[in-house]
């Protein structure tokens, strides 16, 4: 993937310019070890008086992706995840934009998945799902931790 | 979701035209009987193939058993299906009667080939080969004769 | 001579993982009822699934993204998951006739109910999601399906007169006793086993397992031009089989164990033997397929961990939805549902749903933006819009033809 790397062009101040709903809603995050950390599901954007709009974090998880989806299934996903979330205020799982070590048709990581807890809030919403399902039926079948032979 | 609605009455219209509907005339009577013959006569072609390759040693037994036990559970539904059809009139009394006999000579033959196979007797496999001969040709005429 | 072996294995795999339950069954069933007069169908359905097959495999090779992956990109949440939700539909019901046709195969071989087999068959298939490498699947169940070219040597065998057969295959003709809808309501069907939409899912997301990159572009290739028509052609055997032997003497193929007897009869007991274990590999191999497929298209979807290049604790989503899948194959076949009809319900379902598969596989092969110099050229666009203009045909004419035939009687 050398030859697609890095088409998105890098201004000299070190921002990127284009468009975020093309290059980045929808598309799937991976972290630094190549492991599939989600899909970004919405994204945070601040918008300064002066300056123009700036994408601040990559948002994920029916909460963020329930409202996009719109009618009824929308609304139904909220819902459930607000029911099944441990927290009694879910927040969608946040991703800061400078974590991002760079875009092609993925978005990739600097760090590794492990260690988005500490450095954002709302961790859950990334994990929540995989951790549950992990420790309640995947992880306790034997040969869970083996790789495939 | 109006989809999911279209859906929904899409496979309840599915389900209501595998389901069998009282004939209301002579020719859709005649139609249904013809179907149920064609079918038969299938179902007892089968067994007929399988018994015989089992007697030239071209057969594993259980694939000749389950084979031809499912041959006889089909036709015993065909036949099942059939005798709740609803004859319009006093003609088609007769023509039901008349395919009711040909579909249970059908299914004895049937019975006796899944017997002889079951016990390996290539005796009365070759004597079940003459009946299913026999009631192979008679749901064809009847097949013909209405189709 | 390494390099020879591997693109043999691929292409011998190929071949063999190309037939599953719904191309046995409806091969048989439209041999013994239409004869040849079908044949040409498969051929346009072989040639579809090589023409997307490659574009996908392309797809996964140069930007390493799944099917679904693209699908939600392009369409968006709403349109994306109104296709995740068709596509998983109709690639479960495939999975439950694969389960279904394993059952009924060792059914055949033990001479024990199917039903009973049921749930062994579901559990033998989630171990090997479990536990065995992709790519020993891959080949070992590839291989063995290769045992299905018992079904050519048995058509040579029964001595064709091969003029009249290409003279009947070349004119199709509607054979006596059946409509013309019921023809095109099986055309349909034969279409949709061709070219079923897990296929392609599996086969970008398969090719993101095994970390292809540009490099193993030509092997792949090679694959799909060389195996899917050789495997396209086990089916055509399976077909005039049964066209030869089943249809002379009347008999409509409804079981599986229908679909091996002119094999028997032409190659006796030792040919049968073959015709079984190309069952069973046919059916567990795709099987397989169709329970990974669900797991990509859905883990895609979310952007989860998916793969059996990791270990399952890894990819706990994508291992709960495939035990999930398989408990409800188990629940949907013991309500003792035929799994023959459940086989051509899917095949048809399958035509339904083609669009939503191939429509954005067809845009991103078009996007210099993911696929750079690899981009679709001239002829693949014409074909795979010709083949756009085909499958949304058949996929809006199979339900009206499914009410009308009552499927197909």
């Amino acid at each position: 993937m050398t030859a697609s790397a890095d088409r998105v062009p890098r201004k000299p101040t070190g921002e990127y310019s284009f468009d975020a709903t093309l290059r980045l809603l929808d598309r799937q995050v991976i972290d630094s070890d190549g492991a599939f950390v989600c899909n970004v599901d919405d994204l945070e954007i601040d918008v300064p008086a002066t300056r123009p709009p700036r994408v601040v974090a990559l948002l994920t998880g029916p909460g963020v992706l329930g409202p996009r989806t719109g009618g009824f299934i929308g609304r139904w996903m909220v819902a459930t995840w607000q029911r099944l979330s441990p927290a009694s205020d879910p927040k969608p799982g946040r991703i800061d934009v400078h974590l991002i070590a760079h875009i092609d048709s993925a978005i990739h990581l600097a760090v590794p998945k492990n260690r988005l807890a500490e450095l954002a809030d709302g961790d859950e919403g990334i994990d929540g799902f995989e951790k549950w399902a992990r420790s309640v039926i995947i992880g306790r079948i034997p040969g869970a931790g083996h790789d495939p032979e | 979701m109006r989809p999911l609605k279209g859906i929904a009455t899409a496979v309840a219209a599915l389900t209501l035209a595998g389901c069998v509907s009282a004939a209301p005339d002579d020719s859709s009577f005649e139609e249904k009987t013809s179907t149920t013959a064609a079918a038969a006569a299938s179902e007892v072609a089968t067994v007929r193939l399988t018994t015989q390759l089992l007697i030239e040693g071209h057969l594993q037994q259980n694939y000749a058993e389950v084979t031809i036990s499912a041959s006889e559970d089909a036709l015993s539904s065909i036949a099942q299906t059939f005798s709740v059809v609803q004859p319009p009139d006093g003609a088609a009394d007769q023509l039901r009667a008349q395919v009711e006999a040909i579909l249970s000579d059908a299914s004895d033959a049937v019975a006796e080939a899944r017997i002889a196979s079951r016990r390996d007797d290539h005796a009365a496999m070759t004597t079940a080969l003459v009946n299913l001969d026999r009631a192979n040709a008679q749901l064809q005429a009847a097949e013909e004769m209405l189709g | 001579m390494k390099r020879i072996l591997r693109v043999m294995l691929g292409v011998f795999t190929a071949i063999g993982g190309f037939v599953d339950i719904g191309d046995l069954v409806t091969n048989a069933v439209v041999g013994s009822r239409f004869g040849v007069s079908l044949a040409w169908v498969v051929v346009v359905g072989v040639v579809g699934i090589c023409v997307f097959a490659e574009m996908s495999g392309r797809v996964a090779a140069v930007s390493g993204r799944g099917t679904f992956d693209l699908v939600r990109e392009r369409l968006g949440p709403r349109g994306g998951l109104l296709n995740l939700v068709g596509s998983v539909a109709v690639t479960l019901l495939t999975f439950i006739a694969e389960i279904g046709g394993i059952a009924l195969a060792f059914e055949l071989v033990s001479g024990v109910n199917y039903l009973l087999l049921v749930p062994f068959a579901a559990f033998a298939v989630w171990l090997i999601l479990w536990r065995v490498k992709f790519s020993s699947m891959e080949n070992t169940f590839g291989l063995a399906g290769l045992s299905l070219l018992v079904f050519a040597f048995a058509v040579w065998r029964l001595g064709p007169d091969w003029g009249e057969l290409l003279q009947r295959a070349a004119h199709p003709a509607v054979p006596m006793g059946e409509g013309h809808p019921t023809y095109w309501y099986y055309a349909i069907a034969l279409f949709g086993a061709a070219m079923t939409p897990y296929e392609v899912f599996f086969f970008s997301s398969g090719g993101v397992e095994e970390k292809w990159s540009r490099k193993d572009l030509r092997l792949e290739r090679m694959n799909v031009f060389l195996g899917f028509p050789l495997g396209g052609l086990l089916s055509l055997s399976i077909m005039v089989c049964a066209a030869l032997v089943m249809m002379p003497q009347g008999i409509e193929v409804n079981t599986l164990g229908q679909v091996g007897l002119p094999v028997a009869m032409a190659l006796g007991k030792l040919g049968l033997a073959f015709a079984l274990l190309g069952f069973v590999a046919a059916t567990f191999g795709a099987a397989c397929e169709t329970g990974l497929s669900v797991g990509y298209s859905v883990a895609q979807f979310y952007g989860w961990q998916w793969g059996k290049f990791v270990s399952p604790v890894r990819a706990s989503r994508f291992h709960l939805l495939i035990l999930i899948s398989t408990l409800l194959a188990v629940a949907v076949l013991l309500t003792t549902v035929d799994p023959i009809k459940v086989t051509e319900y899917s095949v048809v379902f399958s035509a339904v749903a083609l669009p939503l598969t191939y429509f954005p596989i067809l845009i991103v092969a078009n996007d210099p933006d993911y696929m750079g110099a690899s981009v679709n050229g001239r002829v693949a666009n014409a074909i795979g819009m010709l083949y756009l203009v085909i499958l949304t045909v058949a996929s809006l004419a199979a339900l009206p033809l499914m009410l009308i035939t009552k499927a197909g009687q």
